[in-house]
């Protein structure tokens, strides 16, 4: 380890060599590499945390790059944790990072978290954050949360050292649809890195003073005012037994959409199936594939001004890139009134190919 | 008594304030919440915890005067 590198930081007297060593031996896994994920990632290799974990299925889209400058414009197409893992080595070639290009679902997370330290949540949805504290319960290991609502974010150190869970704070998800996320109402690249960065500063702490972080508090901030909410925090003894308990059952995810799990959710095969269905499009008009055959195509931010386009006794399947987006314009839609509305699960790409599958099995016919 | 409301994120919207204060004859935190809901139906549809000067607390938890109340719902973006 050349210390050099990291100098400034052991200069802190509190840091110093003994910190520096804590931080080299720190395995931490990074679950989304997205808008929290990315200076998160960036940040803590620059630190010289000894192993990074990288769990991302997804692929660096432009929209992604005003706020996750782990990526660059030639990034684009590229799988997230490949793109990631290029950038990183370049930042600090002395650490190890680890890649998985599958995401975290309910059967990989057990194995995947055992040779972490710390665990941190970058991802944008409730179904896999239950899902990593539940696992980080399970397996006794400290995790950290940070989310985004539009200028505001939530961080906190759960599980660490007798700590509260999230299940503390939050026992149950919302409702599917309930709270949207950045994909939906949009965010400022600063909001969030600031929360990114507190996240990651609170991972430096748990690594290097363990005993003295914060590990029973929730902080709100709000970017519109500078403010800086510090919640204390008691543990619900008895649900976290609960789900440390053999009879608990991890939350199931769709390892595909990585989405919150809802009703009125159609896989491709049913949806093909469903007579006098109209596919809409909720992606922004910039997004690749374009599916020539679809019916309608609307933002889903636009949706609620855009409603007289749509008829109530018509049948619609909403399609996004992930799927999570056209829950919540299904979600929308029901809650307008239309009664035949469903998200589609699988991705426009997969989408595109199955139709096009279908138009050549049916000229090969006639 | 005299309580200063906070609200955050989606609550904020659902209010249509991010803050206020008013006076209530509520003794207990599930009162106030109680009070709130009629006031604000969307808030019944709405998922969130209470902060009583900073501190997480249980629905029962006992009010006095003076003390400030945060809504705070859970955030999902990333």
């Amino acid at each position: 380890m050349n210390m050099n590198r990291y100098q400034r930081q052991i200069q802190l007297e509190d840091v110093g060599p003994s910190g520096q060593e804590a931080l080299a031996k720190a395995k931490v896994l990074v679950v989304g590499a997205g808008g929290l994920g990315s200076p998160i990632l960036q940040y803590l290799a620059a630190a010289g945390v000894g192993t990074l974990g990288v769990a991302d299925m997804d692929t660096v889209a432009l929209s992604n790059l005003h706020r996750q400058l782990l990526y660059s414009t030639q990034d684009v197409g590229k799988p997230k944790v490949l793109a990631a893992q290029e950038r990183l080595k370049s930042l600090n070639p002395e650490i190890e990072i680890k890649t998985y290009p599958e995401g975290v679902h309910t059967e990989n997370i057990m194995p995947m978290i055992v040779s972490y330290d710390l665990i941190i949540d970058g991802t944008d949805n409730f179904s896999t954050r239950y899902l990593i504290n539940d696992a980080c319960v399970k397996s006794n290991k400290a995790w950290i949360y940070g989310a985004l609502f539009k200028h505001q974010g939530q961080f906190a150190l759960f599980n660490h050292r007798g700590g509260p869970c999230y299940r503390c704070l939050y026992p149950k998800p919302p409702a599917a649809g309930e709270v949207a996320g950045c994909n939906i109402l949009g965010v400022l690249g600063t909001v969030a890195g600031i929360i990114g960065l507190q996240m990651a500063h609170l991972a430096l702490q748990t690594i290097i003073w363990p005993e003295e972080v914060p590990n029973r508090s929730v902080f709100y901030v709000n970017q519109q005012n500078f403010s800086v909410q510090h919640l204390k925090m008691d543990k619900n003894q008895s649900l976290c037994d609960n789900v440390q308990s053999d009879s608990w059952e991890l939350p199931q995810t769709n390892a595909v959409t990585n989405c919150d799990s809802p009703p009125n959710t159609l896989s491709l095969k049913e949806a093909l199936l469903l007579d006098q269905a109209l596919f809409l499009d909720v992606r922004d008009t910039e997004e690749q594939p374009k599916i020539a055959s679809v019916d309608l195509q609307i933002p889903v931010r636009e949706l609620e001004l855009r409603l007289k386009e749509l008829d109530k006794e018509k049948t619609y399947i909403a399609f996004c890139k992930s799927g999570q987006r056209a829950k919540a314009a299904a979600t929308l839609l029901k809650e307008h009134y239309f009664e035949a509305v469903y998200a589609l699960s699988a991705s426009a790409q997969h989408l595109k190919n199955a139709i096009e599958n279908e138009n050549s099995t049916t000229n090969e016919v006639y | 008594m005299e309580l200063t409301l906070k609200y955050f994120g989606r609550i904020a919207e659902l209010t249509g304030k991010t803050e206020e204060i008013r006076s209530a004859a509520v003794e207990t935190v599930d009162e106030l919440d109680s009070v709130l809901r009629r006031e604000y139906p969307g808030l019944s549809m709405a998922t969130y915890t209470i902060a009583v000067d900073h501190e997480i607390v249980q629905p029962s938890f006992p009010l006095k005067t003076k003390v400030e109340v945060a809504l705070l719902p859970p955030f999902s973006g990333g």
